[in-house]
Protein backbone atom coordinates (compact mmCIF):
# COMPACT_ATOMS: atom_id res chain seq x y z
CA UNK A 1 0.00 0.00 0.00
CA UNK A 2 1.62 3.44 -0.52
CA UNK A 3 1.87 5.87 1.82
CA UNK A 4 -0.03 9.21 1.86
CA UNK A 5 1.82 12.19 2.03
CA UNK A 6 -1.31 14.61 1.87
CA UNK A 7 -5.05 14.81 1.11
CA UNK A 8 -6.88 16.71 -2.03
CA UNK A 9 -9.52 18.74 -1.37
CA UNK A 10 -12.05 16.09 -2.11
CA UNK A 11 -10.50 13.45 0.20
CA UNK A 12 -10.61 15.66 3.25
CA UNK A 13 -14.10 17.16 2.50
CA UNK A 14 -15.26 13.34 2.38
CA UNK A 15 -13.13 12.54 5.63
CA UNK A 16 -15.25 15.73 7.68
CA UNK A 17 -18.41 14.37 5.87
CA UNK A 18 -17.62 10.98 7.54
CA UNK A 19 -16.76 12.56 10.49
CA UNK A 20 -19.95 14.15 11.18
CA UNK A 21 -21.96 11.55 11.33
CA UNK A 22 -19.97 9.76 13.81
CA UNK A 23 -19.91 13.15 15.87
CA UNK A 24 -23.70 13.59 15.58
CA UNK A 25 -24.20 9.91 17.43
CA UNK A 26 -21.57 10.55 19.73
CA UNK A 27 -22.92 14.15 20.70
CA UNK A 28 -27.14 12.73 20.61
CA UNK A 29 -25.34 9.54 23.61
CA UNK A 30 -23.41 12.37 25.32
CA UNK A 31 -26.61 14.25 25.77
CA UNK A 32 -28.53 11.65 27.02
CA UNK A 33 -26.11 10.52 29.54
CA UNK A 34 -25.55 14.26 31.11
CA UNK A 35 -28.95 15.23 29.78
CA UNK A 36 -28.13 18.39 28.88
CA UNK A 37 -27.74 19.64 25.43
CA UNK A 38 -24.27 18.96 23.75
CA UNK A 39 -22.30 20.81 20.72
CA UNK A 40 -19.73 19.33 18.81
CA UNK A 41 -17.20 21.46 16.77
CA UNK A 42 -16.54 20.51 13.29
CA UNK A 43 -13.71 18.95 13.39
CA UNK A 44 -10.22 20.27 12.69
CA UNK A 45 -8.05 17.44 10.46
CA UNK A 46 -4.92 17.46 9.51
CA UNK A 47 -2.63 14.68 7.83
CA UNK A 48 0.83 15.85 10.02
CA UNK A 49 4.28 14.11 10.83
CA UNK A 50 3.43 12.59 13.89
CA UNK A 51 6.15 13.91 15.98
CA UNK A 52 4.52 17.23 14.63
CA UNK A 53 1.50 16.34 16.71
CA UNK A 54 3.19 17.84 20.54
CA UNK A 55 3.28 21.15 19.01
CA UNK A 56 -0.46 21.60 18.26
CA UNK A 57 -1.48 20.80 21.81
CA UNK A 58 1.20 22.49 23.98
CA UNK A 59 -0.19 21.90 27.40
CA UNK A 60 1.75 20.84 30.30
CA UNK A 61 -0.95 21.59 33.06
CA UNK A 62 -2.48 18.28 34.25
CA UNK A 63 -5.19 17.03 32.22
CA UNK A 64 -7.24 14.30 31.99
CA UNK A 65 -6.60 11.86 29.57
CA UNK A 66 -9.00 8.88 28.55
CA UNK A 67 -7.13 6.63 26.14
CA UNK A 68 -8.31 4.02 23.64
CA UNK A 69 -6.83 1.70 21.13
CA UNK A 70 -8.04 1.69 17.58
CA UNK A 71 -8.09 -2.40 16.56
CA UNK A 72 -9.66 -4.09 13.39
CA UNK A 73 -8.54 -2.20 10.15
CA UNK A 74 -7.77 0.63 11.59
CA UNK A 75 -4.31 1.10 13.82
CA UNK A 76 -4.07 4.14 16.32
CA UNK A 77 -5.74 5.82 19.29
CA UNK A 78 -8.09 7.88 20.05
CA UNK A 79 -7.91 10.22 23.28
CA UNK A 80 -10.61 12.33 25.19
CA UNK A 81 -8.44 15.34 26.76
CA UNK A 82 -10.51 17.07 29.74
CA UNK A 83 -9.49 20.07 31.94
CA UNK A 84 -9.49 19.13 35.30
CA UNK A 85 -12.86 21.54 35.51
CA UNK A 86 -14.45 20.71 33.26
CA UNK A 87 -13.85 16.88 34.13
CA UNK A 88 -15.02 18.30 37.65
CA UNK A 89 -18.63 19.72 35.96
CA UNK A 90 -18.94 16.41 33.47
CA UNK A 91 -19.12 14.10 36.74
CA UNK A 92 -21.55 16.60 38.73
CA UNK A 93 -23.77 16.41 35.72
CA UNK A 94 -23.31 12.51 35.82
CA UNK A 95 -23.57 12.21 39.63
CA UNK A 96 -25.16 14.87 40.70
CA UNK A 97 -22.02 15.23 43.41
CA UNK A 98 -18.69 15.52 42.65
CA UNK A 99 -15.81 16.18 45.13
CA UNK A 100 -14.33 19.14 45.06
CA UNK A 101 -10.48 17.76 45.88
CA UNK A 102 -7.00 18.23 43.32
CA UNK A 103 -7.87 14.32 42.56
CA UNK A 104 -10.08 12.02 41.17
CA UNK A 105 -11.79 9.22 42.94
CA UNK A 106 -12.62 5.44 41.40
CA UNK A 107 -16.21 6.37 41.52
CA UNK A 108 -15.21 9.66 39.03
CA UNK A 109 -12.68 8.27 37.50
CA UNK A 110 -14.90 5.76 36.08
CA UNK A 111 -17.74 8.56 35.30
CA UNK A 112 -14.61 9.61 33.10
CA UNK A 113 -14.01 6.66 31.69
CA UNK A 114 -17.55 5.58 30.83
CA UNK A 115 -17.98 9.31 28.95
CA UNK A 116 -15.01 8.74 27.12
CA UNK A 117 -16.20 4.66 26.34
CA UNK A 118 -19.79 6.32 24.71
CA UNK A 119 -19.04 9.22 23.04
CA UNK A 120 -15.91 7.18 21.20
CA UNK A 121 -17.65 3.84 21.09
CA UNK A 122 -21.03 5.83 19.20
CA UNK A 123 -18.51 7.80 17.18
CA UNK A 124 -16.06 5.14 15.58
CA UNK A 125 -19.57 2.61 15.38
CA UNK A 126 -21.35 5.27 13.25
CA UNK A 127 -18.10 5.16 11.28
CA UNK A 128 -17.33 1.83 10.97
CA UNK A 129 -20.93 1.11 10.06
CA UNK A 130 -21.22 3.65 7.54
CA UNK A 131 -17.74 2.73 5.71
CA UNK A 132 -18.41 -0.90 6.03
CA UNK A 133 -15.20 -1.33 7.27
CA UNK A 134 -14.22 -3.13 10.96
CA UNK A 135 -12.64 -0.66 13.48
CA UNK A 136 -12.58 -1.87 16.93
CA UNK A 137 -11.69 -0.22 19.86
CA UNK A 138 -9.73 -1.30 23.40
CA UNK A 139 -11.55 -0.62 27.10
CA UNK A 140 -10.78 2.79 27.96
CA UNK A 141 -7.55 3.70 30.14
CA UNK A 142 -7.71 6.84 32.34
CA UNK A 143 -4.91 8.74 33.37
CA UNK A 144 -4.13 12.38 35.25
CA UNK A 145 -1.10 13.81 34.15
CA UNK A 146 0.26 16.57 31.92
CA UNK A 147 -1.22 16.98 28.40
CA UNK A 148 2.17 17.04 26.76
CA UNK A 149 3.65 13.68 28.30
CA UNK A 150 0.28 11.57 27.20
CA UNK A 151 0.63 12.59 24.09
CA UNK A 152 4.53 11.93 24.19
CA UNK A 153 4.06 8.46 25.21
CA UNK A 154 1.28 7.85 22.12
CA UNK A 155 3.44 9.77 19.89
CA UNK A 156 6.54 6.54 21.29
CA UNK A 157 3.95 4.16 20.72
CA UNK A 158 3.13 4.83 17.31
CA UNK A 159 6.25 6.02 15.99
CA UNK A 160 8.23 2.77 14.91
CA UNK A 161 6.21 1.90 12.23
CA UNK A 162 4.26 5.46 11.40
CA UNK A 163 6.03 9.01 10.22
CA UNK A 164 2.43 10.98 9.14
CA UNK A 165 -0.89 10.86 11.07
CA UNK A 166 -4.28 11.98 10.53
CA UNK A 167 -4.99 14.05 13.38
CA UNK A 168 -8.11 15.04 13.75
CA UNK A 169 -9.19 17.63 16.52
CA UNK A 170 -12.63 18.30 18.09
CA UNK A 171 -14.26 20.69 20.95
CA UNK A 172 -17.50 20.59 22.66
CA UNK A 173 -19.89 22.41 24.81
CA UNK A 174 -22.68 21.47 27.01
CA UNK A 175 -25.19 23.73 27.54
CA UNK A 176 -23.67 27.05 27.50
CA UNK A 177 -20.65 25.78 29.84
CA UNK A 178 -17.48 25.44 27.28
CA UNK A 179 -16.00 22.10 27.89
CA UNK A 180 -12.03 22.87 28.13
CA UNK A 181 -11.07 19.70 26.47
CA UNK A 182 -10.73 18.00 23.36
CA UNK A 183 -11.28 14.53 21.42
CA UNK A 184 -7.64 13.62 19.19
CA UNK A 185 -7.57 10.82 16.82
CA UNK A 186 -4.52 9.80 15.79
CA UNK A 187 -4.46 7.43 12.78
CA UNK A 188 -1.36 6.13 10.72
CA UNK A 189 -1.76 6.90 6.91
CA UNK A 190 -2.12 2.72 6.38
CA UNK A 191 -5.73 2.88 7.95
CA UNK A 192 -6.26 5.82 6.28
CA UNK A 193 -5.89 4.61 2.87
CA UNK A 194 -8.51 1.98 4.09
CA UNK A 195 -11.05 4.99 5.53
CA UNK A 196 -10.16 6.62 1.65
CA UNK A 197 -10.76 3.16 -0.38
CA UNK A 198 -14.40 3.12 1.66
CA UNK A 199 -15.23 6.30 0.74
CA UNK A 200 -14.60 5.67 -3.07
CA UNK A 201 -16.36 2.47 -3.06
CA UNK A 202 -19.88 4.15 -1.22
CA UNK A 203 -19.32 7.09 -3.38
CA UNK A 204 -19.17 4.92 -6.60
CA UNK A 205 -15.92 5.92 -7.43
CA UNK B 1 22.25 43.06 30.47
CA UNK B 2 19.09 40.61 31.84
CA UNK B 3 20.32 38.28 33.87
CA UNK B 4 17.84 35.74 33.35
CA UNK B 5 19.23 32.97 31.13
CA UNK B 6 17.52 31.93 27.66
CA UNK B 7 15.54 29.48 27.52
CA UNK B 8 15.23 27.48 24.32
CA UNK B 9 12.96 24.50 23.54
CA UNK B 10 13.48 21.12 22.74
CA UNK B 11 11.61 19.28 20.35
CA UNK B 12 10.77 15.99 19.99
CA UNK B 13 13.32 13.96 18.04
CA UNK B 14 15.29 17.04 18.18
CA UNK B 15 19.06 18.11 19.80
CA UNK B 16 20.36 20.96 20.66
CA UNK B 17 24.13 22.03 21.47
CA UNK B 18 24.81 25.33 22.93
CA UNK B 19 27.41 27.49 24.58
CA UNK B 20 26.64 28.58 28.12
CA UNK B 21 24.79 30.20 29.75
CA UNK B 22 21.38 28.71 28.29
CA UNK B 23 18.81 26.58 29.49
CA UNK B 24 17.58 24.01 27.73
CA UNK B 25 14.15 22.36 28.24
CA UNK B 26 12.01 19.93 27.10
CA UNK B 27 7.95 19.94 28.05
CA UNK B 28 5.92 17.07 28.79
CA UNK B 29 8.36 13.79 28.26
CA UNK B 30 6.15 10.49 28.51
CA UNK B 31 8.47 7.40 27.60
CA UNK B 32 11.27 9.46 25.32
CA UNK B 33 13.78 9.80 27.30
CA UNK B 34 16.23 13.15 27.21
CA UNK B 35 19.64 13.03 27.50
CA UNK B 36 22.03 16.18 28.61
CA UNK B 37 25.73 16.82 27.28
CA UNK B 38 27.95 19.08 29.01
CA UNK B 39 31.56 20.00 29.29
CA UNK B 40 32.02 22.11 31.89
CA UNK B 41 35.63 23.00 30.73
CA UNK B 42 34.97 24.21 27.58
CA UNK B 43 31.20 25.09 28.55
CA UNK B 44 29.04 23.74 26.18
CA UNK B 45 26.25 22.26 26.80
CA UNK B 46 23.41 20.13 24.68
CA UNK B 47 20.20 17.89 25.24
CA UNK B 48 18.52 15.94 22.98
CA UNK B 49 15.12 13.92 23.20
CA UNK B 50 15.04 10.63 21.72
CA UNK B 51 11.74 8.58 21.09
CA UNK B 52 12.79 4.76 20.21
CA UNK B 53 15.44 2.79 21.17
CA UNK B 54 17.48 1.71 17.50
CA UNK B 55 17.66 3.28 14.40
CA UNK B 56 17.56 0.00 12.66
CA UNK B 57 14.19 -1.24 14.21
CA UNK B 58 12.54 1.18 12.40
CA UNK B 59 11.16 1.17 8.84
CA UNK B 60 12.04 4.73 8.38
CA UNK B 61 15.28 5.99 8.82
CA UNK B 62 15.10 9.40 7.69
CA UNK B 63 15.95 11.26 11.31
CA UNK B 64 18.76 9.57 13.38
CA UNK B 65 17.64 12.43 16.14
CA UNK B 66 14.77 9.94 16.82
CA UNK B 67 16.70 7.03 18.17
CA UNK B 68 18.44 6.76 21.10
CA UNK B 69 21.55 5.57 19.03
CA UNK B 70 22.02 8.14 16.47
CA UNK B 71 21.43 10.73 18.56
CA UNK B 72 23.90 10.25 20.74
CA UNK B 73 26.27 9.74 18.16
CA UNK B 74 25.37 13.29 16.90
CA UNK B 75 25.21 14.88 19.87
CA UNK B 76 28.43 13.73 20.99
CA UNK B 77 29.64 14.40 17.46
CA UNK B 78 28.17 18.11 17.80
CA UNK B 79 29.91 18.65 21.41
CA UNK B 80 33.49 17.94 19.64
CA UNK B 81 32.99 19.88 16.73
CA UNK B 82 32.42 22.56 18.86
CA UNK B 83 35.99 22.26 20.96
CA UNK B 84 34.80 19.81 23.61
CA UNK B 85 36.60 16.74 24.80
CA UNK B 86 35.12 13.42 24.78
CA UNK B 87 37.08 12.26 28.48
CA UNK B 88 34.84 15.51 29.73
CA UNK B 89 31.67 15.07 28.76
CA UNK B 90 29.39 13.94 31.60
CA UNK B 91 25.80 12.78 30.76
CA UNK B 92 22.48 13.00 32.51
CA UNK B 93 19.36 10.80 31.45
CA UNK B 94 15.85 11.06 32.84
CA UNK B 95 12.36 10.09 31.25
CA UNK B 96 11.34 6.73 30.07
CA UNK B 97 7.84 6.20 32.23
CA UNK B 98 5.16 4.14 30.88
CA UNK B 99 2.18 5.96 31.87
CA UNK B 100 -0.54 3.62 30.20
CA UNK B 101 -0.60 0.39 28.74
CA UNK B 102 -2.93 -1.79 26.55
CA UNK B 103 -0.91 -4.64 26.12
CA UNK B 104 2.53 -5.96 27.99
CA UNK B 105 4.63 -4.43 25.29
CA UNK B 106 3.64 -0.83 26.48
CA UNK B 107 4.52 -1.38 29.57
CA UNK B 108 8.56 -1.91 27.91
CA UNK B 109 8.55 1.07 25.89
CA UNK B 110 10.36 3.60 28.23
CA UNK B 111 12.30 1.30 29.81
CA UNK B 112 13.56 0.13 26.86
CA UNK B 113 14.56 3.41 25.85
CA UNK B 114 16.42 4.02 28.88
CA UNK B 115 18.25 0.69 28.71
CA UNK B 116 19.21 1.82 24.83
CA UNK B 117 20.55 5.09 26.28
CA UNK B 118 22.49 3.84 29.07
CA UNK B 119 23.69 0.67 26.61
CA UNK B 120 24.90 3.74 23.91
CA UNK B 121 26.49 5.90 26.94
CA UNK B 122 28.56 3.13 27.69
CA UNK B 123 29.95 2.12 24.78
CA UNK B 124 30.88 5.79 24.12
CA UNK B 125 32.21 5.62 27.66
CA UNK B 126 30.38 8.85 28.68
CA UNK B 127 29.64 8.77 32.09
CA UNK B 128 25.95 9.10 33.81
CA UNK B 129 26.40 11.08 36.50
CA UNK B 130 22.76 11.72 37.49
CA UNK B 131 19.16 9.80 35.88
CA UNK B 132 15.77 10.13 37.29
CA UNK B 133 14.10 7.29 34.80
CA UNK B 134 10.66 5.08 34.38
CA UNK B 135 7.77 5.43 36.83
CA UNK B 136 4.61 6.11 35.44
CA UNK B 137 4.16 9.81 35.14
CA UNK B 138 5.26 12.87 32.69
CA UNK B 139 8.28 15.03 33.43
CA UNK B 140 9.45 18.51 32.12
CA UNK B 141 13.03 18.79 32.51
CA UNK B 142 14.96 21.87 32.18
CA UNK B 143 18.95 21.54 32.06
CA UNK B 144 21.20 24.27 32.95
CA UNK B 145 24.58 24.70 31.37
CA UNK B 146 25.97 27.18 33.39
CA UNK B 147 25.87 24.60 36.57
CA UNK B 148 25.05 21.34 35.23
CA UNK B 149 21.90 21.30 36.95
CA UNK B 150 19.06 19.43 35.72
CA UNK B 151 15.50 20.39 37.04
CA UNK B 152 13.08 17.33 36.48
CA UNK B 153 9.30 18.15 37.34
CA UNK B 154 5.88 16.59 37.22
CA UNK B 155 2.46 16.71 37.68
CA UNK B 156 2.10 15.36 41.02
CA UNK B 157 5.11 13.22 41.95
CA UNK B 158 7.07 16.40 43.07
CA UNK B 159 9.95 18.51 41.34
CA UNK B 160 13.87 17.60 41.99
CA UNK B 161 17.20 18.83 40.98
CA UNK B 162 19.75 15.86 39.89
Amino acid sequence: MTELKTLTEFQKDALKEVGNIGIGQATTSLSQMVNKRVWISLPDLKLIPLIKVPDLVKNEAPVIGVILELTGDTKGFLLLLLSKNSAKYLINLVLGAVNETETFDEMEQSVLKEVGNIMSGTYITALSNFLGISIGLSPPLNIYDMADAIINQIVCMMSRDVEDVLFINTEFTINTEKIDGKILIFTDSASLSKILDAINRISGN
Amino acid sequence: MDLVKEKIIVGIADLVVVHNPAVLVTIGLGSCVAVSFRDPVARFGGLAHILLPAIEESKNKDNPLKFADTAIEKGVEMMLRKGCLKNRIETKIAGGASMFSFKEADMQIGARNVEAVRRKLQELKLPIIASDTGGNYGRTIEFDIASGAMFVKSAFNGNKEI
